[in-house]
This record gives structure tokens, sequence and C-alpha cells, in this order.
């Protein structure tokens, strides 16, 4: 009786493995959710209206210039989800832009876009007029 | 809370750019001295969209991320013809 208990029991690390995965694929799943949900969506340090890092600050502004309405997650909220969405898109920094549930890129690449006229182009014609 | 751009840091972003892309042109500069700016010129880019092409770059400064040491950077890509 004794050996049957302890084949039904899994290990510690087996079970921290899929407590750990859970957790990822339920940010994952999060994150999904969000980029679907909105057509703008940009994971960033701090808010639209106090960015907590440069490049957010430079995204932000694109953004407003373009009079485009946007939804935004504050991963220096959580930083499960700060690691999720880099682990979601393999890219290891922040901001990050989806639009219509595409991953575009970081504000560098969001930059390049607005200058050549192409981000314009992309837009799902949300702007607020 | 921005990383702190050393030259060694720089030396260091320098020797792995010459790795992944040796021989061809790029160009690392300090930004405003928090956030530094690599631009890199690459034959190796042909064919791959913006996203991919920076994921070069950040594949070859991946040990960099992952300990922290760099943690912003402006990347800026050019398909050499």
């Amino acid at each position: 009786m004794f050996s049957l208990f302890t084949v039904f029991i899994p290990s510690f690390e087996v079970m921290t493995q899929r407590a750990l995965k859970n957790e990822n694929s339920n940010h994952h799943e999060k994150i999904e959710e969000l980029i679907h949900k909105h057509p703008v969506f940009i994971f960033m340090k701090g808010t639209p209206d106090q960015p907590m890092c440069r490049f957010s600050a430079l995204v932000m502004d694109i953004f407003e210039n373009l009079r485009v309405n946007v939804e935004s997650y504050n991963v220096l909220e959580d930083p499960l989800m700060r690691e999720a969405i880099k682990d979601y898109t393999d890219w290891p920094t922040l901001p990050q832009i989806f639009i219509d549930g595409n991953f575009i890129g970081g504000a560098d690449i969001l930059q390049e876009l607005n200058d050549n006229g192409e981000l314009k182009k992309m837009l799902p014609g949300n702007s607020n007029e | 809370m921005c990383q702190i751009i050393s030259p060694e840091l720089v030396s260091k972003i320098d020797d792995r750019l010459l790795s992944a892309f040796n021989g061809e042109k790029y160009e690392i500069n300090d930004g405003d001295g928090l956030h530094p700016e690599v631009v890199v010129e690459s034959a190796k880019f042909k064919g791959m969209n913006r996203v991919d092409q920076h994921k070069m770059v950040y594949g070859a400064l991946h040990d960099l991320l992952k300990s922290g040491e760099l943690h912003s950077v402006n990347v800026k890509t050019k398909i050499l013809e």
C-alpha cells in the first residue's frame, strides 16, 4: 500500500514545472485576448498618460499625432507579464506594438513605419475625429 | 531604471556584432547616454521583414540582454544590396 501511494505523487520538480508552465500559458492566453480585442495594443512601461521610459513615450507621441485610439498594458505592474510578453513574441525589449493582433515590433520599427507613411496604411481606421 | 552605457558595455556590444555580422557595416552610437543605438547594414537581412531583421541583431546581443546588462537598445537595420 505504501508503494502504491508514492507512485501517484508527482515529484516536487514536476509539480513546479507544471505550475510555471501553467502560469506562462495563462499569461499567453491573456496576451492573446488583449491583442485581439483591441485594434491597436501596446505593452509598455507606464501608462499612455505617464510613460515611464523614453521609447514608450515615443510610441505614445506617434499614435497621439495620428489621433489613434490605443489600449495598453503597463508591464511595470506585473513582472510575470513583463517576462511573458517577451517570451510570447520572442522579442527582448519593450514597448511592443500590436496592430490587429499582429506584432509590429518596437519603437524603432514604429518610427520607421511612421516616417515612410506605411503606418498610416496599417491602421484600422479608428481615429477619433 | 535604465542601464548604464559604459565603455565596457559598448565594447561587449561591438564584440558580439563583429561575430554575428563579420565584416559587414555596423555602428554603435551611445544615443542619449541611456539608450544605445545600433545600426547594422547586412546582406544577411535580404528577404527578411523588419521584425526578423531586428531579431537577428537582438540574437547577437542575446547574452547581454539576458543578463540585464542591456535592456533597452534602439536598432536600425538596412539591407546591403
